[in-house]
């Protein structure tokens, strides 16, 4: 059971989009308030984020997002 | 980026990145999109020996009216042809990244959020508003028909209405 358990958080991967949302920064992914209003609990599950057309001049808060596979920091200037 | 050790696409294209630095950590980049920056020297991607495809057009370092013939770059095609364009565009750091394929690729996908993103800032600009099942409409025509060939319909389109 508990192996099954395992095998299933393993695939429960998450993709996030924060484009067009005004954003300066690149939210704090280690607080787990910031985590849990964009629906998720786990940073290490987050395989895509996507950050178009923010406002966004440093890139930060990244480190525990180490599953990360896809990142888009588009226009962002 | 330190610990982005499994990244496998980066898009950081158009905003004002003037120099290629801070990617060391990401050995398993396979995409690396750059395109629409101020960068003038390809430089600091050694340790991106999986990049498999890199767009860099659109930045001080090429001329725009060849941007047509960089838009051609694809290794894998004609040596001689690509040793003239690595000479052109002093592109040689490219060349000891054993697994790249192609340079100045953009995926459809890239292509269709590009197109999208230009055409809802078209809408705030012309206080437009398009129904949503337009835009899926459209969506599906332009997978369907080529996003080239559809979004040249999709302007004729806007400019129509």
């Amino acid at each position: 059971m508990k192996l099954l358990y395992i095998i299933i958080n393993s695939y429960n991967i998450m993709s996030i989009n924060l484009s067009n949302k005004n954003l300066t920064e690149i939210p704090d992914f280690s607080d787990s308030k910031i985590l849990n209003s964009y629906g998720f609990d786990d940073p290490r599950k987050v395989y895509s984020l996507e950050l178009w057309n923010n406002q966004i001049s440093k890139i930060k808060n990244l480190d525990l997002l180490v599953n990360l596979k896809y990142l888009s920091l588009v226009e962002i200037k | 980026m330190d610990s982005l050790v499994n990244l496998l696409s980066l898009s950081l294209w158009g905003n004002e990145i003037e120099i290629i630095e801070g990617l060391n950590s990401l050995v398993n980049l396979r995409e690396l999109y750059l395109y629409k920056n101020n960068i003038s020297k390809i430089e600091n991607l050694e340790s991106l020996v999986n990049l498999q495809i890199i767009n860099i057009m659109e930045n001080i370092l090429f001329n725009p009216d060849d941007l047509c013939i960089s838009d051609r770059l694809d290794i894998n095609e004609d040596e001689d042809y690509n040793e003239y364009l690595y000479d052109k565009y002093n592109l040689i750091k490219l060349k000891d990244l054993p697994n790249l394929k192609k340079i100045n690729d953009i995926d459809d996908d890239v292509k269709l959020k590009a197109f999208f993103n230009e055409l809802s800032k078209k809408q705030l600009c012309e206080n437009q508003t398009y129904q949503l099942h337009e835009i899926r409409e459209r969506e599906l025509k332009m997978r369907l028909l080529g996003i080239q060939k559809a979004i040249t319909e999709c302007y004729k389109h806007i400019y129509q209405d």
